[in-house]
């Protein structure tokens, strides 16, 4: 079962992703901030990364940059979901280390084919 | 008259004969001064005339004379038998040579002296003569005996006679051409000449003497009463006085009188003389002219209007009007130059001063320029301004206009200004410019700010666009993945788990509902479409019933404190906007603590405004972020638990605005905040 760490400040759309999810079959842990993200990320271990952007303490930019600044999570896949979707916060999302960018409000199955597409590549790297 | 006394007998006299006035006049001096009686003659026959009638002792003789030449006169004397004792001296100049001696002692003369003879051989021959003439044995003159003898002596007499007949004819032609020229000559000058021989009184009158004063020549003889007798009366008395100072101190002099013509006419006479003397000193003769200057006069008269007109336009101009040299050095510089500079053209030279030292010093290289174009000739004239000193050490502007006069050549002969000072219209100029600069200025500055509200209200309008889509795409996300979790996984779901999404999709509508309120509110209120309209209300029970409606929104049960010791309950207030700012500060202190803690609310009197303190204990706002929770969107940053559109500050701040209030917060994180509101609505 993959596992996905989910970093959200809204705490009613956090919950709606999670059930979505686990329905879907995955494994979620939910951080309202970065800097909870990174306590939780050993522990969490997880598969994948979804993170908005604008949130208190640590924003999704830095989250990422941190994170592909680990060893352990340099090549973890990691989708931005953001209310900021402006082409300006694309590319510095891209820049940041992210490998896929979804606008809020975006489809559920979107959010799971774009989920699914990105482990299926690391398993086909892994490999 | 001297006399000389001869052998005792008186003064003896001598008869002296020759055609020329001149040379007879100078004879007759000589003899005079050494003490003779002396008797003329004009020839020979006029000389026998007088030998008849008078006791004679001696004659001096010319030669060739008209009528009686001076040998036939010796010859004739010799021969008449009354006479024939009388010495006789030939005394002739031109065309004498050996033979004329030779002829003239055998016609019986005594002595022949050439002309011209010193006065001493004259006078000593006469007295050598008259003291021994008696005892003198003349030889008595043979009548020619020789045919050849009588036609040499003819022969050379009619040689001469003719050489001096042609010297005379051409002698009077040139005289009377050199006449006839001065007269033309003096009627073109309206000049007439005139002369006093003063020994004879004899006077003289040029022909154009007589038209001047309107008379025909011939009509009045010439004399200095004549000339009186045209004078204008008021003249008359200088013009007399004039002519008896002349004649005692014997000075050349001249005067100018009017006179008035024959006709009547008034006219402008103009006289200078001169005396003539002889050897001793004594006068003998006073020429002068006198012309009509009355064309001159008036040619002389207008030109002097001309120039007074000139001079009057030039010192009652408003200009200075100076003439300087190639130099700079001042040639002339006119009253108005001397009001303009304060120094006199006197003091301007003394001083040493040009046209150059006198430019203030940071104008001289571009008035140095301007002078060169003058003098080089590049330039006749120009319009220049700068700085200039003046004699107290002020420094002025002045306006200066140069023209340089040259000669044919192209060389400056003049240069001439005309100066105006101008400090006044420069300082007017420069309070002027600087007004201008610092309206410009004010404007540009003004406009800067506005362009810069401009441009904050834009950016800040854009801020707010993508903040606010971004606060409609968070729970637009929420209702999206609600339903379709429903829509998709609706056999996975229990009913229970199906009811809270849609009662979330409830909770996310309403907050998008108060949301877009909010935004239209404050939208409103930044676009000044809120208008204040201020009614009368008793402030106290509005308080209390706005308290009441918010608790019956509230789940829980919350222990609210209200105080109100205002000393009147009637305010003058929009309530719209009352409502607004207390229904906000009331809401905010229940959302942010927490069920069991109190909120205190006191109206007061304050500075003679109402102050509304409403205080709670709950969670606080970072003392950072103060300010910008009154900024669109910006909630403090530990309120994210708690539902808000991060709109109803800054909403509050607008409406306290509005009412010309002001709203501050006290706070300290978890240990509540006291928002208050002061507004004047007395």
């Amino acid at each position: 079962m993959n596992k996905i760490l989910m970093v959200e400040d809204t705490a009613h759309l956090s919950e709606e992703i999670s059930d979505i999810l686990r329905l879907e079959g995955f494994q979620v842990t939910i951080a309202d901030n970065g800097l909870r993200a990174l306590e939780l990320l050993p522990e969490a271990s997880p598969d994948l990364i979804i993170t908005d952007l604008l949130m208190p303490r640590m924003d999704g930019f830095e989250l990422i940059q941190r994170v592909r600044s680990m060893a352990s999570f340099e090549s973890i896949p990691i989708i931005i979901l953001s209310a900021k979707t402006s082409t300006a916060d694309k590319i510095r999302g891209k820049e940041a280390g992210a490998n896929a960018f979804l606008g809020k409000p975006c489809k559920a199955h979107e959010l799971v084919a774009s989920i699914n597409a990105l482990l299926s590549q690391k398993a086909t790297t892994a490999h | 008259m001297k006399t000389e006394l001869v052998d005792g007998n008186g003064a003896s006299t001598i008869l002296v004969v020759d055609d020329t006035a001149q040379s007879l006049k100078l004879s007759r001096d000589v003899f005079e001064i050494a003490g003779f009686n002396v008797i003329t003659a004009m020839d020979g026959e006029q000389a026998l005339r007088v030998l008849a009638e008078k006791k004679v002792d001696l004659v001096v003789t010319d030669i060739l004379m008209p009528n009686t030449d001076g040998y036939h006169l010796c010859y004739t004397i010799r021969t008449t038998e009354k006479l024939k004792d009388i010495p006789v001296i030939i005394y002739s100049a031109t065309y004498t040579s050996i033979s004329d001696e030779e002829m003239a002692m055998e016609m019986g003369a005594d002595k022949f002296i050439r002309k011209p003879a010193p006065m001493d051989e004259l006078i000593s021959a006469a007295r050598y003569f008259l003291s021994s003439s008696r005892k003198l044995l003349h030889k008595i003159p043979e009548k020619p005996k020789s045919l050849e003898a009588a036609r040499q002596y003819y022969g050379g007499l009619a040689v001469r006679l003719e050489a001096k007949t042609t010297e005379l004819i051409d002698r009077k032609e040139k005289l009377e051409q050199g006449e006839s020229r001065l007269k033309e000559a003096q009627t073109i000058a309206h000049l007439g000449s005139w002369e006093i021989d003063m020994e004879h009184d004899i006077q003289h009158w040029s022909d154009e003497m007589f038209n001047i004063f309107g008379i025909r020549k011939g009509e009045k003889s010439p004399s200095t009463e004549l000339f009186l007798s045209f004078i204008h009366p008021d003249d008359l008395d200088f013009v007399s006085k004039k002519i008896d100072t002349a004649f005692k101190t014997l000075t050349d002099s001249m005067f100018d009188f009017r006179f008035i013509q024959k006709g009547g006419v008034v006219r402008q006479g103009y006289s200078k003389y001169r005396f003539e003397f002889n050897k001793d000193r004594k006068p003998v003769r006073l020429s002068g002219i006198v012309q009509d200057i009355t064309e001159k006069m008036q040619a002389a008269e207008a030109l002097q209007k001309a120039h007074d007109r000139l001079v009057f336009h030039v010192e009652n101009a408003p200009h200075g009007f100076i003439e300087w040299d190639d130099q700079l050095l001042v040639k002339s510089w006119s009253k108005r130059a001397e009001e303009i500079f304060g120094w006199t053209e006197k003091e301007f030279v003394a001083a040493g001063k040009t046209g150059y030292s006198q430019v203030y010093e940071e104008d001289r290289p571009g008035m140095s320029e301007i002078a060169n174009q003058l003098v080089s000739g590049e330039l006749t004239s120009n319009r220049v301004q700068h700085r200039n000193y003046t004699k107290d050490g002020r420094v002025i502007w002045c306006e200066w206009f140069n023209s340089a006069l040259k000669d044919k050549d192209g060389k400056v002969i003049t240069i001439m200004s005309l100066v105006q000072d101008i400090t006044d219209q420069k300082t007017m100029e420069v309070i002027q410019r600087e007004k201008l600069e610092r309206l410009v200025e004010e404007r540009t500055n003004k406009l800067n700010e506005s362009l810069k509200k401009e441009k904050e209200l834009v950016e800040m309008r854009n801020k707010f666009v993508s903040i606010a889509s971004h606060e409609f795409r968070t729970p637009l996300s929420t209702i999206s993945f609600a339903a379709e979790s429903i829509r998709n996984y609706f056999h996975q779901l229990t009913a229970e788990e199906i009811k809270r999404k849609l009662i979330k999709i409830e909770d996310q509508t309403s907050h998008m509902t108060n949301l877009l309120e909010d935004i239209l509110t404050l939208g409103k209120s930044e676009t000044g479409k809120i208008k204040v309209k201020r009614i009368s209300l008793d402030l106290k029970e509005f308080m209390e019933s706005l308290i009441d409606e918010v608790r019956a929104t509230v789940k829980e049960k919350r222990e609210i404190n209200f105080t109100f010791s205002c000393d009147s309950h009637k305010v003058n207030a929009d309530d719209k906007l009352l409502r607004n700012v207390f229904n906000n500060l009331l809401t905010n202190a229940l959302k942010f603590s927490s069920a069991g803690t109190p909120i205190t609310i006191a109206v007061s009197d304050f500075e003679g405004e109402v102050l509304i303190e409403v205080a709670d204990e709950g969670i606080g706002i970072e003392e950072s972020e103060l300010t910008s929770v009154f900024e669109s969107f910006q909630r403090g940053s530990n309120a994210s638990a708690v539902q808000g559109t991060g709109l109803g500050l800054s909403i509050l701040k607008k409406a306290v605005e509005l009412m010309d209030g002001t709203v501050e917060v006290k706070s300290r994180v978890n240990n509540g905040s006291t928002f208050r509101v002061q507004i004047p609505i007395r």
